[in-house]
C-alpha cells in the first residue's frame, strides 16, 4: 500500500511539468501570427527555418522536391508529432496514462479520415497528413489507406490487437453495410471513449477527473455538432437521437433533444459564454464557437496546478493549436487573403 | 523513565523535520531535475533550492541537542 502510494506520488508530474513549462516560451504569440500574415509564403518559410520547425524543414528540403506550401505542411506535422511524442516519453505512471488519453485525439483524427475516405469512395493517389502522436502507429493507418476495399480495411483492423483498431474495424463494418458517416464515426468514437474510460478508471485522482472532464467536453462538442445539423434542418430529430453520445460534460441527451435554439441548449452550462457572441439564431455556428472555447479552456489550464496534469493538457493544446493556426495562416497567405481575414480564422489563446 | 522521554523528545525533534525535509526535497528534486534537463544554466539556483529544506533538520537537531544538554 505504502509502495503504491510512493509510486503515485506527484514527483512525476513535477519532473514532466518542469520540462514542459520550459518549452512554453517556444510557442508563437499573437504578434508573431500578425507579423507572419503580412509576409509572403517564402518569407514564412525562412521565418520557420529559424524556429524549432527548422529541422524538419531542412529534412524535407533535402529529401523531397515539394512546393513551399507542402514543405511547410510537412514540417509542421513532423515537428508537432515529435514534440508531443517526446512529451509523452517524459511521463511515467499516472501522467503517462493520462497523456495517452489526451493524445488519443490523433487516433480519432486518423480513424475518421480513413472512414471518410472509404465512405466517399474517392480515389486519391497521395497520402493524407496523418497525425503521428497517437497510440496506433502511423504505418498502420498508411497501410489501411492503401487497402483495396472497406472490407479489407475492416479485416486488417480486427486482426490488429488493440481496442482502437477493433473500434475502427466495427465502424468500417457499418460503412460497408451502407450506414451513414456520422453513425459509423459514432461507433468508432464510442469504442475509443470506452477504452479511454477504462484507462481513467485506474486512477481516481483530481488529475484523472480533469482528463475525464476534457473527454466529457469533447463529447459535448460531438453532440452539439449533431444538434446543429438538426437545427439547420439537414438531419431529422429521430436520427439525431441515435447519434448523440451519452456521458457529455454538461449537455444531457434530454437537453439536446428538447432544445431548438442555442440559448435553450447552452444556458447555465460552461458553454454559456459562447452565447454572448451570437447575433440571432445561427445554430450551425455553435460547434465552431464551442471548439474555440474548448481550445481556450485547455490552454487556460496552464497555471491551474503546477504539479498536476493541467500543464500537460495546456502544452498539448498549445502545440496542436499552433499547428492548426500556422496551417490556416499558410493557406490564407497562399490564397492572398486580407490580413484581417486570416487573423480572424486563427484561434489565438494563451 | 524521564531519560527515556527526553530521548524520545529529542528523537522526534530530529525525526519529524527529517521526514518533512525528505518530502520537500523529493518534490523540489524532481522539478529541479526537469528544469536542469531543459535549462542547464539554472543548476546553481536549483541546488540552493534543493538545500533549503535541510534547515528544518538542522534546527530540529539543535533543538534535540538542547533538550539532551538541558535535561539529560
Amino acid at each position: 500500500m505504502f509502495l503504491k502510494d510512493l509510486k503515485d506520488l506527484p514527483e512525476n508530474y513535477g519532473y514532466l511539468n518542469a520540462r514542459l513549462r520550459a518549452h512554453f516560451s517556444d510557442f508563437l504569440v499573437k504578434e508573431d501570427y500578425r507579423r507572419l500574415a503580412f509576409r509572403r509564403l517564402e518569407e514564412i518559410e525562412i521565418f520557420l527555418l529559424e524556429t524549432r520547425y527548422g529541422k524538419s524543414f531542412r529534412k524535407s528540403l533535402v529529401e523531397q522536391p515539394l512546393s513551399t506550401h507542402r514543405r511547410i505542411e510537412l514540417a509542421l506535422a513532423d515537428t508537432s508529432a515529435d514534440t508531443l511524442n517526446h512529451a509523452r516519453r517524459m511521463a511515467m505512471g499516472e501522467p503517462e496514462d493520462l497523456m495517452t488519453v489526451l493524445l488519443a485525439r490523433a487516433d480519432l483524427h486518423n480513424g475518421r479520415l480513413l472512414l471518410r475516405y472509404y465512405f466517399t469512395g474517392a480515389i486519391y493517389e497521395g497520402h493524407p497528413q496523418w497525425h503521428g502522436y497517437g497510440t496506433l502507429p502511423v504505418t498502420f493507418f498508411a497501410d489501411l489507406w492503401k487497402s483495396h476495399s472497406i472490407t479489407h480495411v475492416m479485416d486488417k483492423c480486427l486482426a490488429f490487437d488493440h481496442p482502437f483498431s477493433r473500434a475502427l474495424g466495427r465502424a468500417c463494418g457499418q460503412v460497408a453495410k451502407g450506414s451513414s458517416l456520422p453513425a459509423s464515426e459514432r461507433i468508432f468514437l464510442s469504442g475509443v471513449l470506452t477504452y479511454l474510460g477504462e484507462i481513467l478508471d485506474r486512477h481516481r485522482t483530481k488529475d484523472s477527473a480533469l482528463v475525464r472532464e476534457l473527454l466529457g467536453r469533447s463529447i459535448d462538442i460531438w453532440n452539439m455538432n449533431i444538434w446543429s445539423r438538426v437545427a439547420a434542418g439537414v438531419l431529422s430529430g429521430e436520427k439525431a437521437v441515435e447519434l448523440f453520445i451519452e456521458g457529455g460534460y454538461s449537455l444531457s441527451t434530454d437537453r439536446l433533444r428538447n432544445s431548438s435554439q442555442p440559448k435553450d441548449l447552452l444556458a447555465s452550462t460552461p458553454w454559456e459564454t459562447i452565447l454572448g457572441r451570437f447575433q440571432g439564431g445561427l445554430a450551425e455556428m455553435v460547434t465552431g464557437r464551442a471548439m474555440r472555447e474548448f481550445w481556450k479552456w485547455q490552454i487556460g489550464q496552464r497555471r491551474k496546478d503546477p504539479l498536476g496534469i493541467e500543464v500537460a493538457t495546456a502544452f498539448i493544446a498549445h502545440q496542436l493549436l499552433e499547428w492548426q493556426n500556422l496551417n490556416a495562416l499558410v493557406v490564407g497567405v497562399d490564397m492572398g487573403l486580407e490580413v484581417d481575414t486570416i487573423i480572424d480564422k486563427l484561434v489565438l489563446a494563451g | 523513565m524521564e531519560k527515556a522521554l527526553i530521548a524520545l523528545a529529542a528523537a522526534l525533534a530530529v525525526g519529524l523535520p527529517a521526514i518533512a525535509t525528505a518530502y520537500a526535497q523529493a518534490r523540489i528534486g524532481s522539478v529541479g531535475a526537469g528544469t536542469i534537463a531543459e535549462k542547464p544554466e539554472t543548476g546553481g539556483i536549483i541546488i540552493i533550492l534543493e538545500a533549503l529544506p535541510e534547515t528544518m533538520v538542522i534546527l530540529g537537531f539543535v533543538v534535540a541537542v538542547m533538550l539532551i544538554l538541558q535535561f539529560a
